[in-house]
């Protein structure tokens, strides 16, 4: 069984917030499954084997090597933007309702930010589907797409904005309505992740509005490349935690509840969700160590607040080990190492946030080495890279995501989930894959090869790369084949006629704490303080930078397709 | 919202298992980093 | 433990054990600081700052722009290298039937000036240290020694559009 079966619910949501949540999960799950064809593709483009002549109905129009790019931008667009910021307000949606136990505060602005990211996402894929956008997720310009690209994007933004308004509004009402109790955990961990996303995709909005679209639209004659990775990067890490944030709130409130345990320490998961607040901004220089318009000064000082936030992190991989220790021991799991078999590995829920968990160990240890300041000239730019981070938002994230749909679909349609074996299984091929593929992008990455390439028909290939090459195609391959079981599941599951037997109920796994929340301090739960730290630190990291380069920006570089090396062409 | 009776409370449980994970952790990180930074090193100074 | 409704007077409860990791794992991230500095500040180990801002529309017109390649600063010691990155080459183009040579003798320092003429690329020697971005509008700089003679291959490593996956060149080193 994949949960707790309870005849009791806390807390029940309306039909309506149900289907509310199931429209995030169906966008969500299908941009994934769309995203995801061309996984494999690449990874087998790699080792030499280019189906994308014979998969070419999958393009509106065929256009030779450009097919790779079209296809990398759409999964690099689908799976990292949408498929994540979709599944992310959905689930923020449900946690937020369940455990504050009351609706939401103003249910149509929630709406209205839903169907505004639907319209952005419709939008956005028109010019990506007819080859007019193919300038992969990150656009740096002079790239220049068609411009309903950027409209999308910025509708999807802002669409976000305006649901995490609604977050915001609730919150206050509830803390309104009971002021002597602390906000619930998991209330205050997704919340928070919103306000973050909020914060930092100033960026993004800044570069799309300010740089691209007077561009775009021919006001201006050309762009400051530089100040636009400037503005790119300062939401480009952020955005890496608010794909992750949501998954350690599962780790923390809702797994040690999954494996029958306790939560070790509430106070000190509220103290990590605080520093992800204060840190998760001021550090995006760390993307950019290798570029030209950027004091070496501020890089490294940015790679010591990158140090910084990984201590939240340090302790978020303590807190959640002890917590899956204690459900381990009172299962009856003995052995220094020996009561991780005691853990409920037989369901599937559990078993694809285990493996997460596992596969992040290592997507954290590569990260530290990428933030590292001068260590990021071995590697960046390299395969190493997509190595990296199919660890974090392919592995610890989308695995994560993977265990809490095989609960949330049920929790919201009310059918039981299908073939819980196969959910188990899923997972395992899933993993198996990854550890394949992401060891051999780390080791070519390594011997310098480039990442973005269909190394394929590169020339500068040497025979050394040849076997990593093959084992990223049957890493890749394999990885599909578990996600696909996952998108079969919940899309069985959610279509099926079956539903749970009269008068049961999954309910969403809460998870209490070894020590009382309401014995934490209340700085813990106090908004102004940390909020206004974090404004000023972001002032302190980013301020001086971005004045001079706002102050020193030259807007001379012409927009290109990608197609031709002719301005505008 | 506070435990239930008869339950361990935080004082009690030891996290024994934990702490030989966090030292795993710690050795994997340390051999996996420096061995990225000897590279590093031997590809030689820049300036 | 004596709390106030908002446990206004609580101080932060932190497991012996947990606390014992919270200092491992600070030190840890401070042993990793401290490496790091050592590489940069002491062992020249840098990465690309600030350097030198340009007009990308103009560039090819003006030296040493305009005549790209080697420049022999200090005969067997000293070397300059002018590259423009552009939609889908190297200027001077070294492959594949070089139109020129950028050939260097083994054990000498070398720089590389990097700019763009049209979009972002990226300038990676396989085997060295050298690895930045190509910016219109911004010149990047970083200095190697090839100890061994032989051809390191110099790729592009950023996504520049259509050709982006043969654009890479050679640097000769000599004995
Ligand atoms: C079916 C499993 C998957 C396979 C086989 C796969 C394979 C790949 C490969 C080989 C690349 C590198 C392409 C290149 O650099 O030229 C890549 C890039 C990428 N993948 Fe995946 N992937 C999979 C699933 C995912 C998932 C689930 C996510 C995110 C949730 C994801 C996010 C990304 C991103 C963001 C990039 C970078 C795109 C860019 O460089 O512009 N992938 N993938
Ligand atoms: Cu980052
Ligand atoms: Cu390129």
């Amino acid at each position: 069984m994949v949960t707790e079966t309870t005849r009791t619910p806390v807390y029940e949501l309306t039909k309506s917030d149900k289907s509310f949540i199931g429209w995030h999960i169906f966008f969500a799950v299908t941009a994934l499954a769309v995203g995801s064809i061309f996984g494999p593709l690449q990874a087998l483009q790699h080792a030499g084997i280019d189906l994308y002549p014979d998969l070419n109905f999958l393009f509106i129009e065929f256009n030779g090597v450009n097919a790779y790019y079209q296809g990398l931008t759409l999964h690099g667009v689908l799976n990292a933007l949408i498929w994540t910021t979709f599944f992310i307000t959905g689930f923020t949606t449900l946690v937020v309702i369940r455990t504050l136990k009351r609706p939401l505060a103003i249910p149509l602005l929630n709406r209205v930010g839903f169907w505004m990211m639907v319209v952005g996402l419709v939008v956005a894929a028109v010019p990506l589907l007819g080859d007019n956008a193919s300038v992969l997720y990150t656009f740096y310009p002079p790239l220049e797409a068609d411009v309903l690209f950027y409209l999308g994007l910025v509708l999807v933004v802002v669409g976000s904005w305006i649901e995490g308004y609604g977050f915001y509004i609730t919150l206050y009402r509830w803390r309104k309505e009971n002021p002597a109790e602390k906000t619930p955990f998991l209330a205050l961990a997704v919340i928070l992740n919103m306000v973050m996303w909020q914060i930092a995709t100033i960026g993004i909005a800044a570069e799309i509005l300010g740089l691209i679209l007077p561009m775009t639209f021919g006001w201006v004659g050309g762009i400051d490349p530089q100040l636009s990775r400037t503005f790119f990067w300062f939401t480009g890490h952020p955005l890496v935690y608010f794909w992750l944030l949501p998954a350690y709130a599962s780790w923390y409130g809702m797994l040690p509840k999954q494996a029958g345990g306790k939560l070790f320490s509430d106070s000190l998961a509220r103290l990590a969700f605080w520093l992800f607040l204060l840190l998760s901004v001021p550090l995006g220089f760390h993307h950019q160590f290798v570029d030209p318009g950027v004091p070496a000064g501020w890089k490294f000082i940015h790679s010591l607040l990158t140090f910084g936030v990984g201590f939240p992190s340090l302790l978020t991989l303590f807190t959640v080990v002890a917590s899956l220790e204690y459900a381990a021991r009172r299962r009856g799991g003995k052995g220094l190492f020996g009561w991780i078999r005691a853990l409920p590995w037989g369901d599937g829920s559990v078993t694809a946030q285990l493996l997460a968990g596992i596969l992040f160990i290592f997507g954290g240890i590569g990260g530290v080495a990428n933030a590292s300041y001068n260590v990021n000239l071995v590697l960046h730019n390299t395969t190493w890279v997509p190595g990296h981070f199919h660890l974090t938002v392919a592995s610890a994230v989308t695995l994560s995501f993977f265990g809490i749909s095989y609960w949330l679909v049920p929790h919201i349609t009310g059918k039981p989930l299908w073939r819980p074996k196969l959910a188990v299984v899923s997972s395992w091929v899933y993993f198996a894959g990854m550890l394949i593929f992401s060891n051999a992008m780390h080791t070519i990455g390594l011997l310098g090869a480039p990442r973005r390439t269909p190394l394929g028909l590169a020339p500068y290939v040497p025979d050394e790369w040849n076997g990593h090459l093959f084992r990223v195609a049957v890493g890749g391959a394999i990885m599909w084949i578990g996600l696909m079981m996952f998108v079969v599941i919940i899309a069985v599951t959610a279509w099926q006629r079956k539903r749970l037997p009269e008068g049961e109920h999954i309910d969403v796994p809460v998870a209490e704490s070894l020590d009382d929340p309401n014995n934490a301090p209340a700085w813990l739960d106090r908004w102004k303080p940390w909020l206004i730290a974090t404004v000023v630190l972001i002032i302190l990291a980013y301020g001086p930078q971005l004045i001079d380069q706002i102050f020193g920006i030259e807007s001379t570089s012409p927009g290109f397709s990608p197609q031709s090396p002719v301005p505008g062409g | 919202m506070t435990s239930d009776n008869g339950d361990e409370t935080q004082g009690e449980f030891k996290p024994r298992g934990t702490v030989a994970f966090v030292a795993a952790f710690v050795a994997v990180l340390m051999l996996m980093w420096f061995s990225i930074y000897i590279i590093l090193l031997s590809r030689g100074a820049t300036i | 433990m004596s709390t106030s409704e908002h446990g206004e007077k609580v101080k932060l409860h932190i497991d012996p054990t947990e606390r014992g990791w919270i200092r491992a794992a600070i030190l840890v991230l401070v042993v990793f600081a401290i490496s790091v500095t050592i590489a940069g500040f002491m062992l020249g180990i840098q990465v690309p700052t600030e350097e030198q801002r340009v007009d990308p529309r103009t560039i090819e017109n003006e030296l040493p722009w305009s005549d790209p390649g080697v420049r022999e600063i200090v005969a067997g010691e000293k070397y300059d290298v002018y590259l423009l990155a552009k939609m889908w080459f190297f200027d001077p183009n070294t492959v594949p039937e070089p139109d020129a040579t950028v050939e260097i003798p083994a054990g000498a320092e070398v720089t590389f000036y990097v700019t763009s003429v049209d979009v972002q690329h990226g300038f990676k020697i396989q085997g060295t240290n050298v690895n930045f971005m190509a910016v219109p509008g911004e010149v990047s700089k970083l200095t190697t020694v090839f100890n061994e003679p032989g051809s390191y291959d110099y790729i592009c490593t950023e996504f520049c559009g259509t050709g982006h996956a043969s654009m890479y060149g050679t640097v000769n080193i000599t004995e």
